[in-house]
């Protein structure tokens, strides 16, 4: 069992294994008197800086400002994300709109690997598809000279069909 | 003319029609007819080159050989009702008047085949 400072963050990974559970408990108290307080939001973020992966657990508390939360690896919450073998930097925030809000550093989390998210089929349309290299059809050609000569003449020779029927 | 015996050559036939088209054929329907030859000829020579050769500026082709075709088509109709024969089917176009239709009908086609031609 490890206390948790306010001011620093824990030097030493927490790490679980397949069949261990983390239990982490804490009470909000007003800065001068120490009241408990019952929080609007409450939320622990787990959070991996290298694939920007992150998940949200909200954590009920009471209304003395006491709360639980239990992370059993036999039956892992939703909210977990997935995981690699970066460790998860655990958040605790909390907000309220009659005090300031909390944003506190605990700990990383070391947990085992989950499987490899599966690719969705949309992926490929937000990345730039490949580029197209348009080949165009070659121009078309004229024909060589001789054989654009002879037609011209089939072409023309009925004017003088015409001219020698009626010219008669 | 004395009718033929029954061992005439198909050649004999072919022979006997073009004396009678020579002799019975109105001038005026002969010279209609000798340019629809021409027109046909030209048709055919275009055609030709297209098949041939190529059909490299297509609009031109098209062009030409619409002329000829159109052209064809307005002398055809123009040599029916101008042929005295067919009176009694056209009672109410003059021969004039058909030649007015046939004049205007190819300033129209020539119009389009120039633009055409490109």
């Amino acid at each position: 069992m490890v206390t948790i400072s306010l001011t620093q963050p824990l030097s030493t990974h927490v790490k679980l294994s397949k069949g261990d559970k983390l239990k982490l408990t804490f009470q909000v108290v007003e800065k001068d008197g120490g009241k408990g307080v019952q929080p609007h939001q409450t939320f622990l973020r787990f959070y991996d800086e290298e694939s920007g992966e992150e998940g949200i657990q909200p954590v009920r508390v009471t209304n003395g400002g006491k709360a639980k939360f239990e992370l059993d690896m036999a039956k892992p919450p939703v909210s977990l994300p997935p995981t690699s073998d970066v460790p998860l930097k655990v958040t605790l925030l909390i907000g309220s709109p009659l005090h300031s809000p909390l944003k506190l550093e605990l700990f990383d989390l070391l947990v085992p690997a989950s499987q490899a998210l599966p690719v969705h089929p949309e992926e490929p349309n937000f990345h730039p598809l490949p580029e197209i290299h348009h080949t165009f059809r070659p121009d078309q050609k004229m024909p060589p000279r001789p054989i654009s000569a002879i037609f011209s003449a089939v072409v023309v020779a009925p004017w003088a069909v015409l001219l020698a029927l009626v010219g008669d | 003319m004395a009718p033929k015996s029954s061992t005439t050559t198909s050649a004999n036939v072919v022979q006997a029609l073009w004396k009678a088209y020579r002799d019975d054929t109105a001038d005026r329907l002969k010279f209609i007819d000798a340019f629809l030859f021409f027109l046909m000829l030209s048709g055919i020579a275009q055609f030709l080159y297209c098949i041939l050769v190529t059909d490299y500026p297509f609009n031109a082709f098209l062009a030409g050989f619409a002329s000829t075709v159109g052209q064809f088509v307005l002398t055809a109709s123009l040599r029916s009702q101008v042929n005295p024969e067919n009176k009694k089917e056209f009672k109410d176009v003059s021969p004039e008047r058909a030649f007015g239709d046939f004049a205007l009908g190819s300033i129209v086609l020539h119009f389009f085949v120039y633009n055409f031609l490109g």
